[in-house]
């Protein structure tokens, strides 16, 4: 990164957060602090929520993903829309009658404080543990591929946001989040832009969607029933719709975004905008991510793209079959780029038989450079075993530091950040809020005035902010971070998404038995992720089932007398 | 204590660009099949 990429970075994280300051600067209102102000409209809330789900592991794997495996990522998205239908059907209405400034404060009132408590202990024990995740993610990318100190890097994006989020509280971060979506939005349009850009000049976009379809990479729909296929149609609108039902409707990080404002229309606007464009938007950054694959059909990609661990593979034992490695790849890499420029010439011409035969004249390469691809992974693990061989996460950020102008590189990174600090301000937020609203409040320091909560409030948010940024320097994530974050909200969301919806449709179960419900689907959930190695997206339903079930069971035999 | 329905504020009652909210929802569904079937051409046109 040159002086311009540092000027752009800076100037672009140091103006939102001033901006979100600014926004905030005579505000000294709890109520304000905790659930936003009146200035926080739809439009807002669409983009709040929206960057709040958006990670920088976002923009960082999903191209990678698709780089590698295709689009079908994409039909993960596919049971969102009826998610964000049924929280604004049926929980936006009862969380703004109740005016809850948390989620869990809802069980409070429908069931009993220890079930709220369990609801909101759950959440901190889980949202806690990702904050520190959703910093050292994308720091430990970005500093093995710029060089930088790993420490720094994860105090430059935590200090920003505990700062500002610490300072301004919901109002704040919604503000923020609102021109973090547009930093992001209009960086990726011109990464989009360039790579296309960067495509020989005779490769329209119609020749390099050809090319990324007849390479397999456009499978954004699949109808299969085989349920050994990781995403289908059919697991994408069932496992999907658990889990935003979960993520949106319980997730107080989410809650706390659609709430702000106060306007039951701003909140149900604001969720049903995420309805319609969080899909083109994750068919948008995937597409990026096949567009960064055709581009390296014309120019040779490196052979494995995370660079820093290649290099110290090659001062080890395994330098010789390294080096034979490369350069079996750049031979299959030359033979494989004349046949896509035979390709390339042939999808012009109306002969389906002469497409298809320039079409396998490409996959036999591509396989061969899968297949060295892989035989690198191998190596790299029999030169040391802790070596991450997973380099999915490195692919787009490295095409931006190859290939994009400087000036557009800081703006690329800033996009990170600005992702990273977005998802970070929400967590924190909630994890503040949640903490005084639902423990220090009622249980420790009750009766006392406004001003004493807006301190506290401040205080705890900081200090949920130094939980995450220690977390984040002191814990060895190096693997699967995406998978990760994933794995631990799968583990507590089918437990809380089973409170919320006993809460909702079953009138006649009382706390008591939805609270031992809880705790032994919790404990059921987390002997299976120990004992047994089934996908983690059942922990959702598994979770949710479990409570639902033994509660109206609980409550028809033990718990009878207190219906 | 549960507020009644006359509480809500007024401006939360009118639901601008669609005429009601069960219409919204069925815009979103609408949305979402044009979605899904621009990705399925995508997908197929391309192969």
């Amino acid at each position: 990164m040159s002086g311009i990429d540092y000027a752009v970075l800076f100037s672009t994280l140091l103006a939102i957060a001033l901006y979100g300051w600014w926004k905030t600067r005579a505000d000294h209102d709890l109520n304000h602090y905790l659930r936003g102000d009146a200035s926080i409209r739809w439009g807002t809330i669409g983009l709040s929520v929206m960057a709040t789900q958006a990670s920088a592991i976002t923009f960082l794997s999903t191209p990678g993903q698709a780089y590698e495996s295709g689009m079908s990522f994409v039909q993960n998205y596919f049971g969102l829309p009826f998610a964000l239908i049924v929280v604004c059907a049926v929980f936006i209405p009862i969380y703004h009658r109740l005016k809850v400034v948390t989620a869990y404060e809802y069980l409070g009132q429908r069931f009993d404080q220890k079930t709220r408590l369990l609801g909101a202990f759950l959440f901190l024990l889980q949202r806690g543990l990702a904050a520190g995740i959703t910093l050292y993610a994308p720091a430990i990318i970005l500093s093995a591929l710029l060089g930088w100190n790993l420490r720094l890097t994860i105090l430059l994006a935590g200090l920003f946001v505990v700062l500002y989020t610490t300072l301004g509280g919901t109002t704040a971060v919604s503000h923020t989040q609102k021109w973090q979506m547009a930093v992001i939005l209009v960086g990726m349009g011109i990464a989009f832009g360039m790579v296309l850009h960067r495509l020989p000049p005779d490769v329209s976009f119609f020749d390099a969607l050809s090319i990324g379809g007849k390479m397999g990479k456009l499978n954004a729909v699949d109808f299969s029933v085989d349920p050994q296929r990781r995403y289908t149609f059919w697991s994408g609108i069932l496992g999907g719709f658990f889990l935003a039902l979960s993520y949106f409707g319980t997730d107080q990080s989410q809650v706390q975004r659609y709430l702000a404002g106060g306007s039951l229309t701003g909140s149900r606007l604001g969720l049903l905008f995420n309805a319609i464009f969080k899909l083109p938007m994750q068919f948008f950054v995937l597409l990026t991510g096949v567009m960064v694959f055709v581009f390296f059909q014309f120019e040779k990609p490196p052979l494995f793209f995370n660079q820093p661990v290649l290099e110290r593979a090659a001062q080890t034992a395994q330098a010789g079959k390294l080096a034979a490695l490369q350069t079996r790849y750049d031979e299959v890499f030359a033979a494989k780029k004349s046949a896509v420029r035979a390709l390339t010439n042939t999808l012009d011409s109306d002969s389906t038989t002469a497409i298809d035969a320039a079409t396998s004249a490409v996959l036999r390469p591509q396989k061969e450079m899968d297949n060295i691809r892989s035989e690198v992974k191998k190596t790299l693990k029999a030169a040391d075993p802790k070596m991450e061989t997973n380099d999915a996460d490195y692919v787009f950020i490295s095409f931006v530091l190859h290939y994009l102008p400087h000036g557009l590189i800081g703006l690329l990174v800033a996009v990170i950040f600005c992702a990273a600090m977005s998802s970070s301000a929400s967590e924190l937020n909630a994890l503040g809020s949640t903490t005084v609203v639902d423990f220090y409040r009622p249980l420790l320091h009750p009766g006392a005035s406004e001003a004493h909560y807006l301190f506290a409030s401040k205080l705890l948010t900081a200090a949920w902010g130094g939980v995450a940024i220690s977390f984040a320097l002191f814990a060895n994530l190096v693997e699967n971070l995406i998978q990760a974050i994933n794995i631990l909200g799968s583990i507590f969301y089918g437990s809380i998404l089973g409170i919320f919806l006993v809460a909702f449709a079953l009138r006649f179960v009382r706390g008591t038995a939805v609270f031992v419900a809880a705790l032994i689907s919790q404990t059921l959930v987390l002997v299976l992720f120990y004992t047994t190695s089934i996908g983690y997206l059942w922990y959702n339903v598994i979770g949710c089932a479990v409570v639902f079930l033994l509660s109206v069971l609980l409550q028809r035999t033990v718990f009878e007398q207190s219906s | 204590m549960k507020e009644k329905p006359d509480e809500v504020d007024e401006a939360d009652i009118a639901v601008p660009l669609f005429r009601s909210w069960p219409q919204a929802y069925l815009a979103v569904v609408l949305v979402f099949v044009l979605e899904v079937g621009f990705f399925y051409f995508v997908s197929r046109f391309f192969l």
